[in-house]
């Protein structure tokens, strides 16, 4: 199983690229630049918070943490956290069966890779205090890279950020602040892996 | 009056019943049929064929009064399930993400457009799940907020289903238009809906502004699947139906299956027997719901037209028809709260039969056409009872109350919009 996971942040990132509704659009040299640029941004703004736990830091910027326990119905798709930014407050919500889900998906990964249930609530956070981050700055890192050219249409071209790159960043901000060998999107994939199993 | 009474008796029971889900309407259609039927004095048996009896007439007979609507959903929702093996239905999500590029609102109209367009053949929840699990997780992670995810996909559910043919022949045969009339006053509710549907996303994502989101939502086998490849063409699929009934003046069923045909050629699939015949079979499970409520339907619809109900019945129901154009507006303007929690003008349940009692007693066909139009907007946008509407609120994370709080006043805007251009002109 493992084989078939990428485990490099560059493949990983790719993984993560190719999630872009966009991703079809965007021309293939640029593909390797939006991966590379994103993981970059990313351990850059980890680099500022070094030494510092995730906890520490969620509190020294006043973000309201909500554990919501909510099991969806739509098993397909599932929600792990979420940020609602505002100037005045800004709250993380987490849910609860997507950790659970994280955590049981490690259960059987080598030493290592495997992370336990308050690193998983440690990964959610950071990926999410990662988007805080970017909102209080006033600009996300897709907005922060140059736009795509997605399309020509009669000699206007149509230019547009990729949003996954935000994502790519978050993730590589998560995996250098909690410490992680990977970058969090491979427990996404042994997830969807050990669903697959599971069927078959 | 006695028999007055039991009537209404077993009428309010059955309401508080199906609001309270106690009892779904699928039973208390046919047993307010014979309910009422035995109430008027409407005989069981009889040796003479040419008495109307409940096992001849309200039972056997009204088991296939409604077979021309039972046979349009259920060619629409074969019609849908081709449209969807296609693959056609995720590629025109894929475009529509394409399209809508990286601004929130653009994108946000884009996918109700390309929704809506994907629930005109049959907007059920299958369907909604389809599309569903696809465009919310996009847009959530494009930063509009899960209440307003779920708002556009409901508003695309409506939009869709305002320009379903294969329910046609249920109104021609409960309310007695005709299918010229449908395609000549169609426009009346639509074109209010389309733009208030327009202006209510505009409203809740500028509203959001001021607030940024992002949510990290795990991808699924379903949506890290590559998406089929479908010759541009076929993108035009969902809307072939319409083409032929408006354009063609073709009649639902054949235009259905015309539809289909062509929809293969467009497609141009590998093994599209398989597709025609698979699609059949889970086409007719998906709507096995709406056969059986259509049975009861028709027996109800059987036992008001007895001259024992009708007598009992016609008195009461002239009361309270109205007879102004403003009396039209205002009866369906307050009927709308009676839409919510399955109530008795709840399309998807008892408000057909309430309906066809209406223009038994004299209720202007046109006048309730509109009425039913509207109201089914009202029952698909607000009603927390919706199966579609409980799975996307589940999917979302937010209570169905949310979307109804929302939602309600755009959905009295098109009732009050439409019921006053549209009274003056069908009355």
């Amino acid at each position: 199983m493992r084989d078939s996971i990428p485990i490099t942040d560059e493949e990983l990132g790719f993984r993560e690229l190719e999630q872009d509704s966009l991703y079809r659009k965007i021309p293939e040299p640029m593909k390797e630049f939006y991966v590379k640029e994103s993981l970059q941004k990313g351990r850059e703004a980890a680099g500022q918070w070094r030494g510092k736990r995730i906890q520490e830091a969620l509190e020294e910027k006043g973000i309201e943490v909500v554990m919501k326990a909510h099991q969806s119905m739509a098993k397909m798709v599932r929600l792990r956290g979420e940020i609602c930014f505002t100037k005045e407050k800004s709250s993380i919500t987490v849910y609860e069966d997507s950790l659970q889900s994280m955590a049981e998906a490690c259960m059987a990964l080598p030493k290592g890779f495997s992370i336990s249930r308050e690193k998983c609530l440690e990964v959610h956070l950071a990926h999410e205090f990662f988007h805080y981050l970017e909102f209080e700055e006033g600009k996300t890192v897709a907005e922060k890279l140059p736009k795509a050219q997605i399309g020509k249409f009669f000699g206007w071209t149509r230019m547009a950020s990729i949003q996954q790159s935000s994502e790519i960043a978050a993730h590589a901000f998560a995996k250098e602040m909690c410490g992680l060998k990977v970058l969090p999107n491979y427990y996404d994939m042994v997830y969807i892996e050990r669903q697959r199993e599971k069927k078959n | 009056m006695l028999s007055v009474i039991g009537i209404i008796v077993v009428f309010l029971v059955s309401v508080v019943l199906m609001m309270r889900k106690k009892m779904p309407a699928i039973i208390a259609m046919p047993l307010m049929a014979i309910l009422f039927a035995l109430i008027a004095g409407v005989p069981v048996m009889s040796s003479d064929p040419e008495t109307v009896t409940i096992f001849g007439n309200v039972l056997k007979g009204g088991s296939t009064k409604m077979a021309e609507a039972m046979a349009g959903v259920m060619f629409g929702a074969w019609f849908s399930k081709i449209v969807t093996r296609l693959g056609i239905s995720k590629a025109i999500v894929q475009k529509a993400a394409e399209l809508g590029g990286d601004n929130t609102l653009v994108s946000a109209i884009v996918f109700y457009i390309a929704a809506s367009i994907i629930f005109i053949p049959n907007m059920s929840l299958g369907s909604v799940m389809l599309v569903g699990n696809i465009i919310i997780p996009i847009m959530i992670t494009m930063g509009i907020s899960t209440v307003n995810a779920g708002i556009i996909t409901i508003l695309a559910c409506v939009s869709g289903a305002s320009l379903n043919v294969s329910g046609w022949p249920q109104i021609v045969q409960t309310l007695g238009v005709t299918e010229a009339q449908i395609r000549e006053y169609l426009w009346i509710g639509i074109v209010p809906l389309y733009i208030v549907c327009l202006a209510a996303i505009v409203f809740f994502i500028k509203r959001d502004n001021g607030k940024r989101r992002a949510a990290w939502a795990m991808p699924s086998e379903e949506t890290s699947s590559r998406t089929q490849k479908v010759p541009a063409l076929a993108y035009l699929a969902p809307v072939i139906p319409l083409i032929m009934v408006f354009a063609l003046k073709i009649d639902i069923i054949p235009a259905i299956m015309i539809s289909a045909v062509i929809t293969l050629l467009l497609a141009r699939p590998k093994n599209p027997i398989h597709i025609l015949s698979s699609a059949m079979v889970e086409g007719i499970q998906e709507v096995a719901g709406a056969l059986g409520l259509f049975i009861g339907i028709g027996m109800l619809l059987v036992a008001v037209q007895t001259p024992q109900v009708s007598s009992v019945l016609t008195p009461l129901i002239e009361a309270i028809i109205p007879s102004t154009v403003v009396g039209y507006i205002l009866f369906f303007t307050i009927s709308v709260p009676f839409v919510l929690y399955r109530g008795p003008m709840n399309i998807a349940g008892l408000g057909l039969g309430v309906f066809a009692l209406l223009v038994a007693s004299g209720m202007n066909p046109l006048g309730a056409f509109l009425g039913y139009r509207v109201l089914n907007f009202v029952q698909i946008m607000c009603d927390p009872t919706n199966s579609f509407t409980v799975w996307i609120a589940d999917f979302t994370k937010n209570d169905t109350i949310v979307y109804l709080k929302k939602i309600l006043p755009w959905a009295i805007a098109v009732v009050v919009i439409s019921l006053t251009i549209g009274m003056p002109i069908v009355l």
